[in-house]
């Protein structure tokens, strides 16, 4: 009976799809989706999506008139996707220097082939999302545009037994910049967001993903970066929310002198399960990565980090620096990683370091000696712990927003555990 | 730093050969070419198994028939015939001796090719050697020695008609017969190995030592060790290995066993130098070998230290399962590969046990063309609160046609304990560099040098003896890879 869910979700995204030429880009990409990966596949094996397939669900048909619940507001621009759809009524104008439009059919066909050129060629959300996603949405920043305000996307909808499907491509022509903050708030079963992001020659992209989506949500999100030439792309992500999330970002440095930051939090507890895989190519000499994951696990949940740092035979000069930590607040929860170098290259300076384990004694003594109780005083070094990256990791003025964010979960976890 | 000059001196010895090419014409009894149930069925007869061993040979026979070669490696090799494969070969001169007097001159001739220090070992540590020469036990020096403290220390053939419950009891227990495909593969066809029992309380009076040689064209090698250290026992353990120069490739598939009860502590050393093939990938072994310890008593320690610099293809995982609490396990590894070699080893630390500790350390070396990986995983169980863990893992690069990757698993399910794990992966600096030659070393000397401070932190575990052995071989492995 298992057996038949996941076969009739397979057969729903074909049937889906059936309409299309046999050489129409969701045509192409139903073709590649058989079902969830195997958790004997090791990219899979930490992150098991066997409770994926027992869910009866299907593709949503995104209804254009649900309105927003979401009231935040940040940015001075917002984007809304519901349902997986654009919502232009529900968005602002872009100003000047930034376009946004829908693909159409050739265009998107080439979106395609790019993803599928990269190393999310086979991951369900690039199959599945692309089958059925309303429409592929595409954000311009022209040439040598500066965009001094903060951009607003906001995930939402979903229904109960449905997936959602939004897919976005950012691309930054030269010498111009940009700051995003995507907010994922599903209420649905699965959501497989797709994203490609192209930073031209000196573009410069600052990236906040907030994964907040509901206490059964799974979120399966997959990221593709392609970096120019001296592109610099800054990314941060806080996974907090849903059963399952996932976020996982293939970044290709292709240009000499490209910088990438790939940093990330995950907060869980309960039966949460989060994980950051992130895999970055280093293909041409003289770039930089460096990447800083931290996470807390309370209750019975478990946390991931799966990195990868490739540098092919010619990228002399690398620099490539991992560094991932997590903390275990419960003696139900569990911490993985997996931080994974692979070098062709012989001049280059690349280190990972990990650590798993709880708060460290010193620092719990010499707050205790203070006067400081032990729940305050653990609770003081986990908020620094997390403070630490966040105030690396993203811009002055969100500090307190993005702090605000993870405080709210890591409260609970906290309260949790007393 | 006399080792460093002599690991010089060793360099200009050997220049561009492999030192232990040689064949040693002797004549061997083989089994028939290939592998079915037959070849298992006569390996136990020749070896007048009794019944019980048979079946537990036929029974990793049956299960090896049903495994596939594991892919997820990365190293990258044709696939094996099992059938153009002798299975068995022992030199007919069958040795059934008491002490190194009686064996054949012209196997003696070839430990002393070997540069086995035999006479050296026996004044300077007393260390008793078992030979192990294709498939079979040759000669175990010692032994009266040892058996008045009542250690045990004998081919596991011998073992099997003289302490049959206790090769019974422990062999599969720690690496059962379906492990892994190899392991499978050297339960139904091991043909000799070591069997060493340490009773309660006794300290080993000296080290034990084995060497290995793949002698026999086209034969494989599975010898299977198990060594035991009952309650309060110390034993330290080396092995080494060589083979002869050959064009086709080798397979030597080892199965290693280790038990330490009570605070009993193994020392278990490796330098393995198989014959790695030449500049371009041609011929060399293929060296797959499963180890592992399994600390079963409270305070036991079970510590790897290997040096790999043979071997075309290394894929070898010498691991620690900590049961007992407070136990410790170690692993202290080099691996150095160069020109076509490929190496993908590391190690396991699987936490059961509450306060159990763990290291290590790994130095992997690429050269030429070879590709190097370290793989390794920590797994702290649920049990195994107030447990630590310590890794690091540190690549060196010389010239850019090679590569050295880093796999580490951390899988942690209690909060109480602490894993740490770093990794770097560089080049020889050119400071260091720029210093040594400033002050009238070549850049080869500098080199070999850097490199052996480079694995200082492994090298000081090893044995005394082994530890010149090691360096030189480092120096020699090396040849050729700069300039």
């Amino acid at each position: 009976m298992l057996h038949d869910v996941k076969e009739d979700y397979v057969r729903s995204i074909k049937k889906y799809t059936s309409s299309y030429h046999e050489n129409h880009f969701r045509s192409l990409a139903s073709k590649d989706f058989n079902g969830w990966p195997n958790p004997l596949e090791e990219k899979w094996r930490l992150s098991r999506l066997g409770a994926l397939s027992r869910i009866k669900m299907l593709p949503i048909k995104p209804d254009l008139k649900k309105v927003s619940d979401s009231n935040k507001k940040l940015g001075s621009y917002i984007l809304k996707f519901i349902d997986g759809a654009f919502r232009e009524d529900l968005s602002s104008e872009l100003p000047t220097g930034i376009s946004l439009k829908e693909l159409n059919e050739k265009e998107s066909l080439e979106f395609f082939h790019k993803i599928k050129e990269s190393d999310l060629n086979n991951h369900p959300s690039t199959n599945v999302s692309l089958s059925c996603t309303p429409s592929i949405i595409k954000l311009t920043v022209n040439k040598d545009t500066n965009v001094k305000e903060l951009i607003e996307i906001f995930y939402e909808g979903g229904h109960q037994n449905f997936s959602v499907h939004p897919v976005l491509y950012v691309e930054l022509k030269e010498n111009s910049n940009l700051s995003l903050i995507e907010n994922f708030n599903h209420f649905t079963s699965l959501v497989m967001p797709l994203q490609l992001t192209e930073i031209q020659e000196k573009g410069s992209l600052k990236s906040i993903k907030i994964f907040d989506d509901n206490d059964d949500t799974y979120n399966l999100s997959a990221h593709c970066a392609l970096l120019s030439k001296e592109a610099t792309f800054n990314s941060f992500s806080l996974v907090k929310g849903g059963i399952f999330t996932r976020s996982e970002t293939h970044a290709y440095l292709n240009g000499t002198n490209a910088k990438l930051n790939l940093n990330g939090v995950y907060i869980s507890g309960k039966k949460q399960h989060h994980d950051l895989t992130t895999a970055i190519y280093h293909d041409v000499p003289d770039c930089t990565s460096k990447q800083i994951v931290r996470g807390v696990l309370g209750g019975f949940s478990s946390g991931v980090f799966q990195g990868k740092v490739r540098v092919a035979p010619d990228a002399q000069k690398t620099d490539g620096q991992q560094m991932s930590k997590a903390i275990l607040v419960s003696k139900n929860a569990n911490a993985n990683a997996k931080p994974e170098l692979e070098i062709y290259a012989d001049d280059v300076v690349c280190a990972h370091g990990a650590t798993v384990g709880e708060l460290d004694d010193d620092q719990l003594f010499y707050l205790n000696s203070r006067g400081i109780p032990e729940n305050k005083a653990r609770q003081m070094l986990i908020q620094a712990f997390l403070k630490d990256i966040i105030n690396d990791s993203v811009d002055g003025q969100y500090h307190d927003y993005i702090f605000n964010e993870a405080q709210s979960s890591l409260s609970s976890i906290l309260n949790e555990e007393k | 730093m006399v080792a460093t000059q002599e690991t010089i001196d060793k360099v200009k010895e050997v220049s561009q050969s492999y030192k232990y090419g040689f064949v040693t014409n002797l004549e061997a009894e083989k089994a028939p070419l290939g592998l079915n149930e037959d070849i298992v069925k006569f390996i136990s007869k020749k070896k007048k198994e009794p019944n019980w061993l048979l079946e537990w040979r036929l029974k990793a026979y049956k299960k090896w028939l049903t495994m596939k070669q594991p892919k997820w490696a990365m190293v990258d090799f044709p696939e094996i015939n099992f059938q153009d494969i002798y299975f068995y070969s022992a030199p007919k001169t069958k040795p059934k001796l008491n002490s190194l007097d009686e064996v054949d001159p012209e196997l003696l001739k070839t430990y002393e090719k070997l540069g086995i220090p035999i006479k050296e070992q026996e004044m300077l540590a007393g260390v008793a050697v078992d030979y192990v020469f294709d498939s079979v036990s040759v000669a175990t020096t010692f032994r009266e020695k040892l058996e008045k403290e009542g250690i045990i220390f004998c081919p596991i053939s011998e073992a099997v008609h003289n302490y049959p419950e206790l090769v019974k009891k422990y062999i599969g227990s720690v690496i059962p017969v379906g492990d892994n495909y190899y392991a499978a593969l050297n339960s139904a066809v091991f043909t000799d190995g070591s069997f060493v029992y340490i009773p309660k309380g006794v300290r080993c009076p000296m080290e034990l030592s084995t060497y290995f040689r793949i002698n026999e064209q086209n034969s494989g090698q599975f010898e299977r060790t198990l060594i035991i250290a009952e309650d309060d026992s110390y034993v330290s353990y080396l092995e080494g290995c060589t083979a002869p120069q050959r064009d086709e490739n080798q397979l030597h598939a080892a199965v290693v066993e280790l038990i330490a009860m009570d605070n009993a502590e193994i020392k278990y050393s490796t330098v393995q130098n198989w014959y790695p093939g030449d500049k371009d990938g041609k011929g060399g072994i293929y060296n797959f070998v499963t180890k592992r310890g399994n600390c079963l008593g409270k305070r036991s320690k079970i510590s790897w230290t290997q040096v790999e610099t043979g071997s075309a293809i290394t894929w070898k995982y010498p691991s620690c399962v900590l049961r007992g609490d407070e136990s410790v396990g170690e692993f202290y590894s080099v691996a150095v590969a160069n020109n076509a070699q490929q190496a993908d080893t590391g190690t396991k630390m699987i936490h059961i046990g509450k306060n159990t500790k763990s290291t290590i350390i790994s130095k992997g070396i690429s050269a030429g063309k070879a590709q190097n990986t370290y793989r390794g995983q920590v797994q702290i169980q649920k049990s195994a609160s107030g447990s630590r863990n310590f890794t690091q893992c540190d690549s060196l690069l010389i010239g850019d046609k090679c590569g050295a990757h880093t796999v580490p698993y951390i899988n942690q399910f209690t909060p109480s304990a602490r894993v740490e794990h770093e990794a770097t992966t560089s080049k020889i600096s050119e400071d260091q560099l720029f210093y040594c030659l400033q002050r009238g070393l070549d850049t080869e000397q500098a080199t070999s040098l850097i490199v052996n401070g480079f694995c200082k932190e492994v090298m000081k575990e090893l044995p005394m003896e082994f530890a010149v052995e090691a360096q030189k071989l480092i120096g020699i492995s090396l040849e050729g890879s700069v300039g």
